[in-house]
């Protein structure tokens, strides 16, 4: 079973998506993380299929966490989703540069929508 | 009677001529002028001696005695009308001058008679063949000696008196009018008087030729001293008499040739050398044409300097400045140096003022204690500007003397006594556009002479460049200094631009933060509460427990709250905004400050606990005096001070105590969080500025808290808002308001 690593600072949201996940994919198992740092720690043990990322976050940001993933030979080839809110000018170009599948705006897609896409960017890469 | 064409009366023509030429001269250009006339009238009774002499020579025995008498008889005239002129010249003695013209021409008319009656004086003429006739004269010559005699020497005596007391121009003109008749006078006083008494007649046709004497010092005079005030063009009569001459002469010596050599005109021999004669005399025509030019320019106009030359040379040089201060420097050197004079000086004139004033521009020699330095629209300048010619000071006294109106003869006279006054001798027009821009004062020449006409031409024609370059200079230097206002004002407005620049950019700045903050804080309680109602929409929580689903609905609430805080704030932010916010007057309450902190302390309590930090509140010693605001808006700031430090502490606390000191009540909120990078801390306090590590730390802030806690706290009349930040270790602020004086 594939699985999604949600790391994000806002309990609320990963409470939301986490119920969104369970609702729209039970053939996916969801794994979320509050807390970056730790998150990084526990990432080669979850071994997740696809990882969607906060990038406004505490103590961490996102941008930090996606260079430390793409420079670590256990997580390089995990897809990273930026799964963010900011509107940071160039977001989109630079998290792509650093590795980034794709860049998803939260206020733009319910979490219908948000598990539908999250399984389109699974099934091509196991494609 | 058949006429001698000897050589001695062929020179005697040659004389005549030229004494024609220059009485007719003085008679034409003279313009008028009583001294003038009655000059050349001498010299036409010079020509009728002249021409007495010629005849006489030419007399047979039987016509002797009387062209003989003619002759002596035209000799009386001649001291008669110089002594005359002496009463005219330079200027008319007094009025009834006339009366001693009549008293002269009686005594003269007595001595035509005695020398008319036959035998008185002349007794007989002998023609003695190959030889000049011989005169007997009676005993009674002596008297006609006398008044010859005496007639000049009364004549030299009364001019030679002029001479010690004139100046100037004036000066010259009488020198060399007394030179001139003095060594005429008495070459032919000795040849033709004294001589033939003594029985001696081989040279007493000399007098005649020693005319030309008188011609040549009055040529001179009239050419360099402006001598009865005429103006003739000698450089161009000598060149026409010159090459006049040479024509002449080089005919003569052709015609010699061939017939000395040749034996005739047409002979071929005559023919051939013809050939060879005529391209050499073209070519020294040529020759002596240029040759007469060089030697006019360089000797009849004034020999210290090359008239030509100094006016190229200074046109070369103003034509290569443009600046004023320069142009003067060099029309003021040049005019010195080429005159060698002893001073020299500009003023232009200066229309700012009323009356106008002429200020000195540069003087050399001057002594600027005397007067020059400053002159007033005046007489001076009247004078210049409507004649538009040099002003001789010496002249003064002439105009003065040659003016009707007594006013204007009282103005010039006054004017030479200021030109005495300031050392000048010459003032020039420098004229623009009909108008005087400015005056060049000249003092003397260093020799001591005076002005010739040809200083004179000279400085109209330097003035006249001077007044162009200088209007053109001043035209210059107005363009540039119109230009540094220009620029100035360009200047001015540019900065102007570029602060209005600098401060739409600032704006644009604050908007874009304020478009990136807003959006990412507007985005997230958003997507969070679309999320939640797209799925509730959807039936997707029906099947939840009533508690989980009640946990969503509590969601959807806060997020929804947290959005009408943001906007509360932005609204909040907003009025506050520009520089005088100030409370309602009927808000203001007498209030005490820890009340105010203890209350937002315990309003907060329960959100520390929820991050596990404490929130503690230290009260003061002993109470605080009173304050005097808006409770609600210092509760506000506090609150956000209280509220900021417990947002940006992961652990540890938050501690908020209140203390009085110096005048004023301070409340200082200190927590143990994430400090504020050196980076951020000058524009902590605008709006929409967020430190880069509180974006990080806290996803939801605006920016404006800390803008809104500055706003309210300058409210207050000499309220102030500090703080103290050490990132990573912790933050401090104080808010310090002045105690209420009753």
């Amino acid at each position: 079973m594939a699985k999604v690593f949600y790391i994000d600072d806002d309990k609320e949201q990963i409470e939301l998506y986490g119920f969104a996940f369970k609702t729209y994919a039970s053939d996916l198992e969801f794994v979320s993380e509050n807390d970056p740092q730790k998150a990084l720690r526990e990432v080669g043990d979850i071994k997740p299929d696809i990882i969607l990322l906060d990038m406004i976050m505490p103590d961490m940001s996102g941008i930090d966490v996606l260079t430390t993933l793409k420079h670590n030979s256990i997580a390089e080839n995990i897809p990273v989703v930026v799964f963010t809110n900011s509107s940071q000018h160039n977001l989109a170009s630079i998290c792509e540069e650093l590795g980034a599948e794709k860049v998803w705006i939260k206020s733009n897609m319910v979490p219908k929508e948000v598990v539908a896409k999250t399984k389109e960017v699974l099934d091509k890469n196991i494609a | 009677m058949p006429i001698l064409l000897d050589k001695i009366n062929i020179l005697l023509i040659v004389i005549a001529i030229l004494n024609l030429l220059l009485g007719s001269m003085i008679f034409v250009k003279g313009s008028g002028k009583r001294a003038n006339i009655i000059y050349s009238i001498n010299i036409l009774s010079l020509l009728g001696w002249i021409a007495g002499m010629f005849l006489y020579r030419s007399a047979s025995q039987e016509t002797g005695v009387f062209w003989c008498t003619v002759l002596y008889v035209a000799a009386t005239l001649i001291p008669s009308i110089f002594l005359y002129f002496t009463y005219n010249f330079p200027v008319q003695e007094d009025k009834n001058v006339w009366k001693k013209g009549v008293l002269i021409f009686i005594l003269n008319a007595a001595i035509i008679a005695a020398t008319v009656i036959p035998g008185l004086i002349i007794k007989e003429v002998n023609i003695r063949p190959g030889l000049e006739k011989e005169i007997i004269f009676t005993q009674y010559y002596w008297f006609y000696f006398i008044y010859i005699f005496l007639l000049f020497n009364y004549s030299f005596y009364r001019l030679y008196r002029k001479l010690l007391t004139s100046r100037g121009v004036e000066r010259q003109q009488i020198l060399y009018v007394l030179i001139g008749v003095f060594l005429s006078a008495i070459s032919a006083f000795v040849t033709n008087l004294v001589l033939p008494w003594a029985g001696y007649f081989v040279v007493n046709w000399l007098g005649q030729v020693s005319t030309i004497f008188m011609v040549i010092f009055t040529s001179y005079a009239i050419l360099m001293y402006r001598l009865m005030d005429i103006r003739i063009v000698a450089r161009k009569t000598f060149i026409y008499l010159g090459t006049g001459t040479f024509v002449y002469a080089a005919f003569y010596l052709i015609i010699w040739v061939y017939n000395k050599s040749f034996g005739g005109t047409f002979t071929n021999a005559a023919l051939a050398f013809g050939l060879i004669a005529a391209p050499i005399f073209v070519l020294l025509f040529y020759r002596v044409d240029k040759g007469l030019k060089n030697f006019a320019n360089k000797y009849l106009f004034v020999s210290l300097y090359n008239y030509q030359e100094t006016i190229n040379k200074l046109n070369d040089e103003l034509t290569n400045h443009i600046e004023l201060s320069k142009i003067i420097d060099l029309i003021v050197d040049t005019i010195k140096s080429t005159m060698q004079l002893d001073r020299a000086g500009v003023l232009l004139v200066n229309t700012s003022v009323t009356p106008t004033h002429y200020r000195i521009a540069k003087v050399i020699g001057f002594n600027e204690n005397n007067g020059i330095s400053l002159v007033q629209d005046n007489f001076l300048t009247q004078h210049l500007l409507q004649t538009q010619k040099p002003l001789v000071s010496d002249e003064l006294v002439i105009l003065a003397r040659d003016s009707r109106n007594p006013e204007q003869n009282k103005s010039f006279l006054q004017l030479y006594e200021n030109m005495k006054h300031i050392e000048a001798s010459l003032c020039l027009p420098l004229i623009s556009n009909n108008a005087l821009i400015g005056i060049i004062v000249l003092g003397s020449k260093v020799s001591g002479d005076a002005y010739t006409k040809e200083d004179l031409e000279i400085l109209s024609v330097l003035a006249k460049q001077a007044g162009i370059a200088i209007e053109n200079a001043k035209l210059y230097k107005e363009v540039q200094d119109f230009n540094v206002t220009l620029k100035q004002k360009v200047d001015e407005q540019t900065k102007d631009i570029q602060e209005k620049a600098l401060r739409l950019e600032k704006t644009l700045k604050v908007k874009s933060e304020f478009i990136y903050l807003m959006s990412h804080q507007l985005r997230t309680p958003i997507s969070v509460i679309t999320g939640m109602t797209s799925m509730l929409k959807d039936g997707d929580m029906d099947n939840l427990p009533a508690e989980k689903k009640q946990e969503f609905y509590e969601g959807i609430f806060v997020k929804s709250k947290k959005l009408a805080d943001i906007l509360n704030d932005f609204i909040k932010a907003e009025s506050m905004d520009g520089e005088d916010f100030k409370f309602a007057p009927e808000d203001i309450k007498q209030s005490k400050f820890e009340d105010i902190v203890k209350t937002v302390c315990n309003d907060l309590k329960s959100q520390a606990d929820e991050k596990k930090i404490t929130l503690e509140y230290e009260p003061p010693t002993s109470p605080t005096s009173p304050i005097m605001t808006d409770p609600h808006y210092l509760e506000q700031a506090v609150t956000n001070l209280v509220d900021n430090a417990i947002k940006y502490t992961q652990k540890g606390s938050v501690k908020a105590k209140i203390y009085e000191k110096d005048g004023e009540v301070t409340c200082e909120v200190s927590d143990s969080g994430i400090g504020i990078p050196e980076a951020d801390k000058p524009r902590l306090f605008d709006k929409f500025v967020r430190a880069k590590n509180a974006v990080d730390a806290y996803a939801y802030g605006t920016g404006l808290g800390l803008f809104i806690v500055k706003k309210i706290v300058e409210a207050h009349k000499g309220g102030k808002v500090s703080f103290d930040s050490v990132q990573n270790q912790g933050t401090t602020f104080r808010i310090s308001i002045p105690v209420f004086v009753k």
